[in-house]
């Protein structure tokens, strides 16, 4: 199957669709939620919503060393489909099918890389 | 209800699963131990990266999420102290926190000290709640004359009504307001069972109960809950039979 991009076009990496700069993607990566889906997609190339949902608020559990609750789970859910993922999928970091409800590691600049590599 | 036996049913068909997000073998190891004696199962899975310390996720028998948790922080939960209930009222030990965590869950092999830590933590809701019934079995005679300072003082300083059902004979040399039922009960019941029932007082949030069969020496069969229905089905049959409550 061919990428089914509006423009065609063979996908080489040009920067017309990815944050223009650095800042961008501090920007991006300023949301813990974008961070750790992108962390957790460097050993796990492909996952679920769901399962990212449930991978997220463990993280978030032992970063606030509380008990997560449905209603935590819930949230971090809905924050994800409807905020985190689509950003995610627009810088093209990420390839989330929200039909399907897949997500696929994308195209991830070196500068990524390096951010999520700090202490935040 | 024709036997104490028969509150386990209900409960034994709830398996919890534990999915443990860490590469840390030991710490998988060990929750497979701690957890070989309930009815929990326990899988491993990849941590979510190499520096995170690792977390848990618990699951209902139709794979409901029921909370996370770090795994540092289960290991603190399921091994706490054991503290007298006026003394966990006034401090920070999370009892709450493993009571409500593994609640409608049975345990095949818990020891007396173990069932002591949740037994006081219903004891602890009672003192807090400060009105209402609780309901306690002993299995023998000299346990209860272990234990009896607690309830003297529950009768003492709260308007909480104190029933205990004993397998031996008992010759009233309690305090006054500890009701004292001697019995042997259904097949020996009352000789077999440790349980600790907490009505709520009219107050479902505060209603628990912790129901144990001593099935081999110092080895226990049981579950605790926060289920009103549940712990108001126990407490209504001890009434029907024995005359308590």
């Amino acid at each position: 199957m061919e990428d089914e991009h509006p423009h065609g076009g063979n996908n080489q990496v040009t920067g017309d669709d990815q944050p223009s700069s650095t800042s961008d993607a501090v920007s991006l990566l300023s949301s813990p939620m974008a961070r750790r889906t992108l962390i957790y997609l460097t050993d796990t190339s492909t996952t679920t919503v769901e399962e990212l949902a449930d991978v997220l608020t463990g993280m978030e559990a032992t970063g606030a060393d509380t008990l997560a609750t449905p209603a935590d789970r819930r949230r971090v859910r809905i924050l994800l489909y409807h905020c985190v993922l689509p950003r995610l999928d627009a810088a093209g970091y990420v390839d989330f099918d929200a039909e399907e409800q897949t997500v696929v590691r994308g195209d991830v600049p070196e500068v990524v890389d390096e951010l999520l590599d700090l202490e935040w | 209800m024709d036997s104490l036996r028969d509150a386990f049913e209900a409960v034994e068909s709830r398996q919890k699963t534990l999915e443990v997000y860490a590469d840390d073998e030991e710490a998988l190891a060990e929750l497979e131990r701690q957890f070989s004696t309930r009815n929990v199962r326990v899988i491993g899975r990849p941590a979510p990266s190499s520096d995170d310390p690792g977390f848990v996720v618990v699951r209902a028998a139709d794979g409901e999420f029921l909370g996370a948790l770090s795994v540092e922080h289960l290991e603190a939960i399921v091994s706490p102290e054991i503290h007298p209930p006026w003394v966990i009222a006034e401090t920070d030990v999370d009892h709450a926190a493993v009571f409500d965590f593994l609640d409608n869950t049975v345990f095949t092999s818990y020891d007396r000290r173990q069932l002591l830590v949740v037994a006081r933590e219903i004891e602890e809701r009672a003192w807090r709640a400060g009105s209402g019934a609780l309901l306690v079995g002993f299995q023998t005679a000299t346990a209860f004359r272990a234990q009896e300072p607690v309830y003297e003082r529950f009768v003492r300083e709260t308007d909480v009504t104190v029933t205990v059902f004993v397998d031996a004979e008992w010759s009233g040399g309690s305090a006054d307001g500890v009701h004292v039922i001697s019995a042997h009960g259904v097949d020996g019941e009352i000789g077999r069972f440790w349980f600790v029932l907490f009505d709520g007082g009219g107050r479902d949030l505060d209603t628990c109960g912790l129901l144990a069969e001593e099935r081999e020496p110092d080895r226990y069969y049981g579950f605790w809950t926060d289920d009103p229905d549940r712990v108001d089905e126990v407490i209504a049959y001890l009434e029907t039979t024995y005359g308590g409550g």
